[in-house]
């Protein structure tokens, strides 16, 4: 059972102490819209954004629907529309943490395709398909700044998370003020198309951890979350949203692209998460699973939970908000992590969007629920069995 | 030898013998990769060699480095998606798009189970974790791989006991 202080209304894994990784800013534009505010909102009423892709031709395939994002105001910042996005949720996330640009940061970006954003091939091989150029353009905000790209498949927004706490030592000694961690990924041509001819996307809008469920929704965001230590966070006088507690990744090396459908090598980055967060099944007031809706992922991620947390798997209010937004790739934990925390300060957990029939071995519900707790277990599984598992807190309202 | 240990293969991957590993050299997959696989064989040959063979696989952490991300196979694939409306793009093409795929096939090769961490991108792709991330991961041993336009490199690190097994 939880072990520590008693916080507003719910349980703590531990007393904070003023080296924990504090999260004191957060954006999003999801196919939602742009804002955390209004991702909270669809997710809490259910609100599926996900219908026939407006921005490509779909004429020649058998499948027509993703989420997009709504295009943003222009001039785009080198005519790049992923860029536009990326500022939009990184200028929210610094304006909640009041973070300036005189900081020291690190900046973490979690993306498979960069910007890339056409299919007509022009810009393939070119600048905007470099994943590196989300990083190198968030990092130019700040006065001093070290970026690192992660594309671990679609785990990468997870594993970055859980890379920022494995740096966190070099915010504690103060070589970095503040660790900057976003995702962005875009919904081209050149990604659905290889996800339609992958056979891997569902004809209706996704429907995670549902008996019926065929495939995913392919989808676009960016997202951004400001973490730093407790420490200096209460010094500036910031409102942590919540706080990373453990992560853990791994490896199946079983496939060169398929998961361990057992699920025996998630199960090892939960249990590594779940062991240095310190935290037990009975902690968790819920997991935001990957819940892609495929066929093979949902089993695999039950199977996984079921390994790593024993029987009480089960009784874990779990959701994801992949039936509301789609599956926005690299870009997917960082935007479900924050989607999470906003949840935790809401008290209340919104239900899974398009599930009818629930999967057995889970507790999942359509609808919104009480937040019994604000530990969370975010999970994440890419291409390749690559796995990423986060144990964080939000801030109870 | 000691470590850290690093092997770096240049040029044509198809002119090195191809190591006894998980993977038969028929596999599909690009010249980097190829070169990655002959790169971290010879590494982790010389580093058992000096005391140092990879006890736990879910104790190593694999760091993969691509600065250039997937180019060259983005634009095979696309020549296979750009006809017929991307009625008949290649799904196996597709799946190497991104750029974590070689990491996949690192793994595979020599069962590494532990962490991985992929970085890309120009610039933004460091060599090396620092030892800190690996040890706060678990891991006892790095094995890093930098795959670039014409070569590809690997090295075999000890950073210390991490922590201890779960």
């Amino acid at each position: 059972m939880a072990r520590g202080a008693q916080a507003r209304g719910g349980l703590v894994i531990r007393p904070w102490t003023s080296g924990d990784l504090a999260v004191t800013g957060a954006g999003s534009v999801t196919s939602l819209g742009p804002g955390m505010e209004g991702l909270l909102a669809g997710w809490t009423e259910g609100v599926r954004a996900i219908a026939a892709i407006r921005r490509f031709s779909t004429e020649r395939l058998p499948v027509h629907l993703g989420a997009e994002m709504p295009d943003p105001p222009g001039p785009w910042p080198d005519g790049l529309r992923g860029a536009a996005h990326l500022d939009a949720a990184v200028e929210e996330a610094l304006a909640q943490s009041g973070l300036s640009a005189d900081s020291r940061t690190l900046v973490l970006v979690a993306t498979t395709k960069g910007f890339l954003d056409d299919g007509t091939g022009s810009e393939v091989g070119g600048s905007a398909a470099d994943p590196g150029t989300p990083a190198r353009r968030i990092g130019a905000r700040f006065r001093e700044s070290e970026c690192a790209t992660v594309s671990t498949a679609c785990a990468g927004g997870t594993a970055a998370l859980v890379l920022a706490l494995a740096r966190a030592d070099e915010l504690r000694r103060g070589a970095f003020d503040a660790i900057l961690v976003a995702g962005v990924d875009l919904l081209s041509d050149f990604v659905y198309r290889g996800f339609a001819a992958l056979a891997a996307v569902d004809p209706a809008p996704c429907r995670p951890f549902d008996e019926s469920r065929a495939g995913l929704s392919p989808a676009e965001a960016a997202a951004a979350v400001v973490i730093e230590t407790a420490g200096r966070a209460r010094a500036r006088g910031a409102v942590p949203l919540g706080r990373l507690l453990g992560g853990g990744l791994s490896s199946d090396a079983g496939h060169p692209t398929s998961p361990d459908p057992e699920g025996v090598g998630l199960a090892r980055a939960i249990r590594g998460a779940m062991a240095r967060a310190g935290a037990e099944a009975a902690d968790l007031g819920h997991v935001h699973a990957h819940g892609t809706g495929t066929v093979l992922n949902d089993a695999m991620e039950i199977r996984a939970l079921h390994r790593a947390l024993g029987a009480e798997a089960a009784d874990v209010p779990l959701t994801t908000l992949k039936g509301n937004i789609g599956h926005p790739f690299g870009a997917a934990g960082v935007v479900e992590f924050a989607a999470s925390l906003a949840a935790v300060r809401a008290g209340a957990l919104p239900g899974i969007a398009g599930l009818d029939a629930p999967l057995r071995g889970i507790d999942a519900s359509s609808r919104p629920r009480a937040v019994r707790s604000g530990a969370f277990l975010k999970v994440g599984a890419g291409f390749g069995g690559f796995n990423a598992a986060l144990v964080a807190e939000g801030a109870l309202p | 030898v000691s470590l850290p240990v690093r092997i770096e293969v240049v040029g044509e991957a198809g002119a090195s013998p191809w190591p006894e590993c998980g993977l038969p050299p028929s596999t599909r997959m690009d010249d980097g990769t190829r070169r990655a696989i002959v790169a971290a064989d010879r590494a982790l040959r010389e580093a058992a060699a000096s005391g140092h063979r990879l006890r736990d696989s879910e104790r190593t952490l694999l760091w993969l480095a691509r600065e250039e991300g997937s180019i060259a196979v983005d634009r095979e694939y696309w020549r296979t998606a750009a006809t017929e409306g991307g009625a008949f793009a290649s799904p196996a093409l597709f799946a190497s798009t991104l750029p974590s795929a070689a990491a996949a096939v690192v793994a595979l090769a020599f069962g590494l189970r532990g962490p991985v961490l992929v970085v890309t991108g120009g610039g933004t792709a460091p060599s090396r974790p620092p030892r800190a991330v690996a040890r706060s991961l678990g891991a006892d041993y790095v094995v890093a791989v930098v795959i670039g336009p014409d070569s590809s490199s690997a090295s075999v690190e000890s950073v210390g006991t991490g922590e201890a097994s779960e």
